[in-house]
């Protein structure tokens, strides 16, 4: 039992990290704020389904694909929506201003073009049920956790190991001396918000055969994969995925050992409780004036 | 501060055209009023006022942002509504008392809130607007869950019942002029100035004797306490509620409402509560396109205007001042 | 007036102040100077209260203020300035100085809500002191204007402003000169005499050389946040570890 409880938290809390990456990668880049994350995991989870249940793609072909997508999404979105804001002389809020409509976008044109209804994806594996430690697990469980933690090792290889990856942490610590050493600055903020919208969309593609694809199932995960990220330290990767973890761990076993219904409200309590004590995150990550 | 002949004749030119301007409007709004839908919207324009300005007072005037405002727009609904329900208390009573109520949750918020900035903010401020959803559709006993709670009395006040959309608009926007007043009244005084010098530069405020952590916890108290309000004449004027107008979603709204109509200005939470609360409307009658079209028609605003429209108010004044040679202040 | 007895404070493993014991006399015009990152700074937001002491007393008339959040610091008569000027730029010139006054104004919520009477006549005072206050420092004629509208020797002058509409009875000025040029300075030099007049002490951080050694009564050289030595302009200048301190540092005699 505790077993079931310890895979479903690692399974739910790889998903608030796997998004909150994306809110630190966001705010690395371009010192902003986007709440448009969990609907991208929304939108991935339906474009996931289109490509694997409706055009009979295989499903890592759907996830490839959906990833792709989702990345040119989200550079999309930062090179022509958010930076001519930028130019245009808005104030931060008024990006954040943006990325709610974009979020409303994102959640209207899902509902007009799959409906309101709950999709199901078919299944996956020819397995109901795989034993883990004596206990029968549902493989879609660990199919989140395990491309959780594929993209969060992707990732740290892309950051640290290719060229690419390094330009982009040169160009988050100093803009100025980035584009001085030949960086594309422009290129590498672009790359962020696709990167962090690749994430959230390939997560979602995986989370949708647990919990079903469905156009509000984004907003509470973005919400709380940005309450992980913070906690862990906004803008700092690790923190993002400990913080998801540890908002995972707290929720399942809140709901299975005290009341399920209350399960957020605790949840988000404590989170209060813990932002009283604790005002700079786990990681005390200095916060960007 | 030096007043010369000419600039006094503008100010009479310009006060003649403010007086027709809203004789205008007036004249509008009476027509608009023979009907009960029109009536509803203008009275959702004064509640919506009434809210966001409580909002500006905390995020215009000392810059602490807030996406859970509508945690004390349900918690003044839900108080207004079981007050004068399960406790029989007269409406307009409960109405003020469920105002109190969300301030002092204000202060409760604010405690913590005062402490933190930026994203840690906006996180606390998400944690209690969820907290109160959560808290509104789960404890059934108290609100009926997602049911929500019918047949919210009217108000009655010196013996008159206010059944019609008309009349509740008639007390609503006495009381949304009123609301601007005050937070005139409030900004244009020693307490306001803190509040800017609190928003501006907390260290510089601190060295001048202000207490930067009362004027914040203050702002929080006060802002909770209008939108708290809005939400109980919300809650009579419908005469049902459920959870689902408080979540997150109207937390955005009144954030958007704000933005869109510019921060920290007098009128601002006015402009942004008409045109949004107007639009929002309009596009009811696509009904599935209704969000999207709404969200586009922001986007496309914020292209043109990207400090909301205040602030192109501000813009265009600045610009006219600098032709006559004269420095002016913006609206703050 | 403001005594100093063995103040350190420690920033993890720096420390930035160490051991420093200075008395400063009413009414007197006491210079700080040393090279860069001496700690003149770190000394200033100690005695206003943005930094607590690690160790050591910081006593204004007769009162421990060591550790004292600023906002009472400023109540019990201390003002200062800023060495990166940290006006409030979206307020005009009068607005400014009028957010000063808030020390020795006390008319909060209710006032204002109510236009009471006494609102109303604290208001019109406020008003009434910030503009005189202007007139002294020169400013009256730009009050509306907007801070940041400003050129750079007039913001300076309104942060001055803006410290003086506490009733200060001690004045801190950070670096008051960086960024003038030689004209300016010399007002500025003016300035500092007239507010002295007034019977305001006066702290002074400065690297100019030629205004600390003009005006001040007393002067004290950190070094590395430790006190070098302290005494009359003439023999601080004369003396020898002050000027091999400075040797290859800024010093414009």
């Amino acid at each position: 039992m505790i077993i079931r409880l310890i895979i479903g938290a690692l399974m739910i809390g790889s998903v608030y990290g796997v998004v909150g990456i994306g809110y630190g990668l966001i705010y690395k880049a371009s010192g902003l704020m986007s709440l448009a994350q969990g609907d991208m995991l929304m939108f991935g989870a339906f474009l996931g389904i289109t490509f694997y249940k409706y055009l009979k793609l295989p499903f890592i072909v759907s996830l490839l694909l959906t990833m792709v997508l989702m990345f040119f999404l989200g550079m999309f979105i930062e090179r022509v929506m958010v930076t001519k804001l930028i130019e245009r002389g808005a104030q931060t809020v008024y990006v954040i201003l943006c990325t709610i409509s974009i979020s409303m976008i994102l959640q209207n044109s899902s509902m007009l073009t799959w409906g309101s209804n709950v999709l199901q994806f078919p299944a996956i594996f020819k397995k109901s049920s795989v034993k883990i430690f004596g206990v029968g697990v549902a493989p879609e469980n660990l199919l989140v956790l395990g491309v959780g933690i594929i993209i969060m090792v992707a990732l740290q290889l892309f950051l640290t190991k290719t060229k690419f990856g390094i330009s982009m942490r040169a160009a988050a610590q100093d803009e100025l001396a980035a584009s001085s050493l030949g960086i594309n600055v422009p290129h590498t903020k672009g790359t962020a918000w696709g990167i962090a919208s690749m994430l959230a969309g390939g997560i979602g593609v995986c989370v949708g055969p647990v919990f079903g694809v469905y156009m509000s199932m984004g907003s509470m995960i973005g919400q709380k994969a940005f309450a992980g990220a913070v906690v862990g330290g906004y803008g700092n990767m690790y923190g993002a995925i400990i913080g998801g973890v540890l908002f995972g761990f707290l929720e399942t076993f809140v709901s299975a050992y005290l009341t399920s219904n209350y399960k957020d409200f605790i949840t988000f309590g404590i989170l209060i409780v813990a932002m009283i004590f604790m005002p700079k995150g786990i990681f005390n990550e200095e916060v960007m004036e | 501060m030096g007043q010369n002949k000419k600039s006094a004749g503008q100010f009479i030119r310009e006060k003649k055209f403010v007086i027709l301007f809203w004789l205008a409007l007036a004249l509008f709004v009476s027509y608009l009023l023979k009907s009960n839908y029109p009536s509803l919207i203008l009275c959702f324009i004064c509640i919506n006022t009434i809210a966001v300005t409580g909002l500006d007072l905390l995020f215009g005037y000392t810059g602490q942002v807030s996406f859970g405002h509508a945690g004390f727009y349900a918690i003044g609904a839900y108080a207004s509504t079981i007050l004068s329900m399960k406790l029989g208390i007269p409406v307009a009573l409960s109405m003020i008392l469920a105002a109190l109520i969300s301030m002092f949750f204000g202060f409760i918020i604010a405690i913590p809130a005062s402490k933190l900035v930026k994203h840690f903010l906006s996180l606390l401020t998400i944690a209690f607007g969820n907290m109160v959803y959560i808290f509104l559709s789960v404890t059934k006993s108290l609100t009926n869950g997602f049911s929500g709670i019918i047949n919210i009395p009217d108000l009655v006040l010196f013996g008159y019942r206010f059944k019609t959309n008309q009349s509740y608009f008639f007390l609503f926007a006495a009381l949304a002029v009123i609301t601007l007043i005050a937070k005139n009244r409030l900004i244009k005084s020693r307490f306001g100035r803190a509040l800017i010098a609190v928003r501006e530069n907390p260290h510089a405020a601190a060295g001048m004797g202000i207490n930067v952590s009362y004027y914040k916890v203050m702002a929080f108290a006060i802002s909770a306490f209008f939108t708290g309000l809005a939400g109980s004449l919300y809650a009579h004027l419908m005469g049902f509620i459920s959870p689902d107008g408080f979540n997150n979603t109207q937390s955005n709204a009144f954030m958007t409402m704000l933005l869109f109509g510019g921060i920290a200005s007098t009128f601002g939470p006015m402009i942004g509560s008409t045109i949004l609360t107007v639009v929002t409307e309009v596009m009811q009658g696509f009904v599935q396109y209704q969000m999207l079209l709404y969200a586009l028609f922001i986007l496309l605003v914020l292209y043109m205007m990207p400090n909301g429209v205040s602030g192109l108010m501000n813009k265009i004044s600045a610009r006219i001042a600098k032709k006559k040679g004269k420095k002016v202040k913006p609206h703050a | 007036m403001l005594k100093l007895e063995n103040v350190t404070i420690k920033f993890g493993g720096l420390i930035a102040v160490n051991d420093v014991s200075l008395e400063i006399a009413k009414g007197s015009i006491f210079g700080l100077i040393g090279p860069n990152g001496a700690g003149k700074t770190t000394l200033f937001n100690l005695i206003s209260g943005v930094y607590k002491p690690t160790s050591g007393n910081i006593i204004f008339q007769g009162k421990q203020i060591g550790g004292m959040p600023p906002y009472k610091v400023n109540e019990l008569g201390i003002a200062r300035t800023y060495q990166n000027i940290n006006l409030f730029k979206k307020m005009t010139v009068l607005e400014n100085v009028m957010v000063g006054c808030h020390t020795r104004s006390k008319e909060g919520i209710f006032g204002a809500l109510l236009r009471t009477g006494r609102q109303k006549e604290e208001e019109k005072a406020i008003v009434k002191k910030s503009m005189e206050i202007l007139e002294f420092m020169g400013l009256k004629d730009k009050a509306d204007f907007l801070a940041s509208n400003l050129s750079y020797g007039e913001q300076r002058r309104l942060e001055i402003s803006r410290a003086l509409a506490s009733d200060p009875q001690l004045i801190l000025l950070d670096e008051p000169a960086a960024g003038m040029n030689a004209n300016e300075k010399l007002e500025l030099n003016d300035t500092i005499k007239k507010i002295n007049k007034l019977g305001i002490t006066v702290l002074l951080v400065e690297h100019d050389m030629k205004v600390v050694m003009n005006i001040c009564d007393t002067v004290c050289v950190l070094n590395y946040g430790k006190k070098l030595c302290v005494g009359k302009p003439e023999y601080v200048q004369n003396n020898k570890e002050v000027i091999e301190a400075y040797l290859g540092g800024d010093l414009d005699v």
